[in-house]
């Protein structure tokens, strides 16, 4: 029973590979947060090798997204996740742009350790089967549910605009996030973040990358709370801004979130042209008319 | 260490090979006791000293227990359970009752920096067996528990304590259970079929089924869960229920199918619980190292049913109470336990009094009545905060106008499909309906690991590490 098990299993196994690997190579399928996450940093370690502006951040900015740029990123995690990341690979950066919203939270040893581990980085560099982005059950449920929609909709064209955020529920979202902006952070914390930082921070000044913090609007209600501020301070006294390039936080009332802290897509589109009018006065890429027009 | 790592593959390898070999039949012991003591440390080293002086105490009290007179046994056991017990209580709700009884601000914080070493709960209820047991008895009983020598002694009580297979997350051995198996084994004593159906079978419910569930269910997480319509949070909380099914149950055949890799056999954990008709059956079914040391270790020494009616309840209520907070120190977990003591005790009342037909129809609605209970229940163990799981069931009335998210609900009921499966074939394997089988059992099994090599989810620590 074991030896046909394990036959047929051999069989089946190879059978998805070679279908992958000849018919859908560039194929990414992700379903749920962790497997974003994993399919955008499984894509930019083995294919984005002409990146050389990387944006890293939390889900606050994980919708800044130009083809200038690389965007790492992750949803549920911090900028320190992206540098991890970039710190084990020998990339040539010319801009490293760095979230500040988000630097109270630690990296995820999980996530780095899915990525890093040298056996499972080989095998999934050279077995595309093995990407997250190419799970069966993954592709399955997307296709199919892809077809219901199809067959639903019939021949009919629709656009979907995008559901409207009921207002009691925003309150409802709005309040908890001014209740976690308004708990100070500890001062012990607020330090090792910015001793984190700092070695990052010094490692990509060696590797001769620019440094870029940025910080993302949020609701107009959670800019000057305890939070926000004591990151803030912390930031400029760590990095003085006379020493190190920012593109500082716009005014916040002129933004829409979705839940106090996540831009709507429009909303994304409209700091993406502000973030773009900064890095081109830093750098050398320059798109913002093009990014207007969208 | 996670069964599901790479260091946990490298670790069995080496210590399957040195097991077996010739020359190391008279180390059998060792090995496996240095390399369940590797598999502790691996992430938590400071701790692994509790864990020798839990042993330590648990041999020097039961050899003592067999080596004193009448007068001492008691004693001697008692202080031997009671340093158990302080050793939890300290570790594990040291946070709890500090922060109910104890003021001061250090102290508070020093408690609150105490560290809860993984297994604690497991390794210290065997402890407890290996007194009671010892204490309870017979001459000839003891003799397969005690050896002779105090060093052999210290020496099996450590290997019945870290054995790595159920070390951090049971099954909860039983020392009556497990002493008399300790003798040198062979490779030829090994039945491979079944080791391989247990390994593959729980490596594909924790790492294909709960690991994916694992992502869809993150959202039951307040403050998500207000975003979320009626339906989505009903499927959520049935996926959620067959996520933590297949996190244990996975975690439990993984742990018998090693030990049986060493020649060691564990009892079931986990006998199909949700096709349980009653409250009783369910925990005849679920967790079974618990409630059976539960009923033999708490119920039955409270009097169990031999006391009246009423003390039977009060038995029953305490019992699940102190079983709620066996799985953590919050008080999320003790309503947890009284909320199944309550539908235990409900149940013993009623049935005598409104007994149902026995036909399909109402076994089915039993049925749908207890998991719906035990679905609801178990937000407690991902919402410890009360208030939230209020929140929770206010959502699901409220939000019954939001537009059910129906990707999500694909998804979770496509990963969930895996267990509701797994209780079907056991219903019709049993049932007088013939059913017939498709493929040859060889083609699930190739299947399974076709779906662990290419679809495991996230790997995340096990539910039940936490407790």
């Amino acid at each position: 029973m074991i030896a046909k098990a394990l036959f047929l299993f051999f069989v089946l196994v190879s059978l998805y590979c070679i279908s992958i690997q000849v018919v859908q190579p560039s194929l990414r399928i992700s379903l749920n947060q962790w497997q974003t996450n994993l399919v955008k940093a499984q894509n930019f370690l083995y294919t984005a090798d002409s990146c050389r502006n990387v944006v890293v951040g939390s889900s606050l900015s994980a919708r800044l997204d130009i083809p200038e740029l690389c965007n790492l990123s992750f949803v549920g995690l911090s900028a320190f996740d992206g540098m991890r990341m970039l710190q084990s690979t020998d990339y040539k950066l010319d801009t490293i742009y760095i979230e500040t919203n988000i630097l109270l939270r630690s990296e995820d040893e999980v996530f780095t350790a899915q990525l890093t581990n040298p056996f499972l980085f080989q095998a999934k560099k050279h077995i595309l089967a093995l990407r997250e982005g190419k799970q069966p059950l993954a592709i399955l449920i997307k296709e199919s549910y892809e077809g219901l929609q199809k067959l639903k909709r019939g021949n009919k064209k629709t656009v979907t605009a995008p559901a409207a955020v009921d207002p009691a529920l925003f309150d409802k979202l709005l309040a908890n996030q001014v209740l976690l902006y308004s708990t100070p952070p500890t001062n012990q914390a607020l330090n090792n973040s910015m001793v984190r930082l700092h070695a990052f921070v010094k490692e990509f000044e060696e590797r001769g990358a620019q440094v870029v913090f940025f910080e993302m609007p949020v609701h107009k209600k959670l800019c000057n709370l305890p939070v926000s501020i004591s990151l803030r301070e912390y930031m400029h006294k760590t990095f003085p801004p006379n020493r190190y390039n920012y593109i500082v936080q716009p005014d916040c009332g002129a933004y829409h979130t979705t839940d106090g802290v996540h831009l709507s897509e429009q909303e994304a589109l409209h700091y993406l042209a502000y973030f773009q009018r900064h890095c081109s006065r830093l750098t050398s890429f320059d798109s913002v008319n093009q990014l207007e027009n969208r | 260490m996670l069964f599901t790592s790479f260091a946990f593959l490298v670790l069995f390898a080496i210590t399957f090979s040195l097991y077996y070999l010739p020359i190391a039949v008279n180390y059998q012991v060792p090995i496996l006791i240095i390399s369940s003591l590797i598999f502790y440390a691996y992430n938590q080293p400071e701790l692994l000293l509790l864990l020798l002086f839990s042993a330590f105490i648990n041999s020097i009290a039961s050899y003592l227990v067999v080596h004193s007179n009448l007068v001492h046994q008691k004693r001697i056991a008692t202080v031997g359970v009671v340093v158990n017990l302080g050793l939890l209580a300290f570790f594990k709700y040291g946070q709890l009752i500090g922060s109910f009884f104890i003021r001061p601000a250090t102290t508070e914080s020093f408690l609150l920096s105490v560290p809860l070493p993984i297994g604690i709960s497991f390794f210290t209820f065997e402890g407890i067996s290996l007194l009671v047991d010892v204490y309870r008895g017979n001459v000839d009983e003891r003799k397969h528990l005690v050896s002779p020598s105090v060093l052999d002694h210290c020496k099996r009580t450590l290997l019945f304590i870290s054995f790595f297979p159920h070390l951090i997350a049971g099954p909860i051995l039983k020392a009556h259970d497990f002493l008399p198996q300790i003798h040198v084994k062979t490779l030829g004593q090994i039945n491979v079929q079944r080791c391989f159906r247990l390994l593959v079978t729980g490596y594909f419910l924790k790492m294909v089924v709960a690991d994916n569930l694992k992502d869809f269910t993150f959202w039951i997480a307040y403050p998500y869960f207000q975003s979320y319509s009626s339906v989505n949070l009903l499927v959520m909380l049935f996926g959620y229920s067959c996520q933590i099914f297949a996190d244990f149950a996975g975690y439990s055949l993984i742990a018998i199918g090693l030990a049986s890799l060493f020649g060691y056999e564990f009892n079931p954990n986990f006998n199909f619980p949700y096709i349980a008709t009653s409250f009783k059956d369910f925990w005849k079914r679920w967790h079974i190292s618990l409630s059976t040391f539960l009923m033999e270790y708490l119920y039955i020494p409270l009097g169990g049913n031999r006391k009246g009616e009423l003390r039977t309840y009060l038995n029953l209520l305490i019992t699940m109470f102190l079983g709620g907070l066996w799985h953590g120190a919050a008080w999320s977990y003790a309503i947890w336990g009284l909320a199944h003591g309550l539908a235990l005790a409900v149940e013993r009342f009623l049935s005598p009094r409104f007994a149902l037909p026995n036909r399909a129809m109402f076994r089915f609605a039993s049925g749908a009545l207890v998991f719906g209970f035990v679905s609801l229940a178990w937000l407690l163990f991902k919402l410890p905060n009360f208030s939230h799981v209020m929140g929770y069931f206010s959502s699901i009335a409220k939000n019954k106008t939001m537009a059910p998210d129906f990707l999500q609900i694909f998804q979770i009921l496509l990963y969930s499909s895996p267990v509701v499966l797994y209780h079907a074939h056991y219903l019709f394997k049993y049932s007088q309906q013939r059913v017939q089988v498709v493929f040859p059992s060889y083609v699930y099994y190739a299947v399974m690991l076709f779906f662990i090599a290419l679809n495991s989810g996230n790997s995340g620590d096990f539910i039940y590490f936490q407790f």
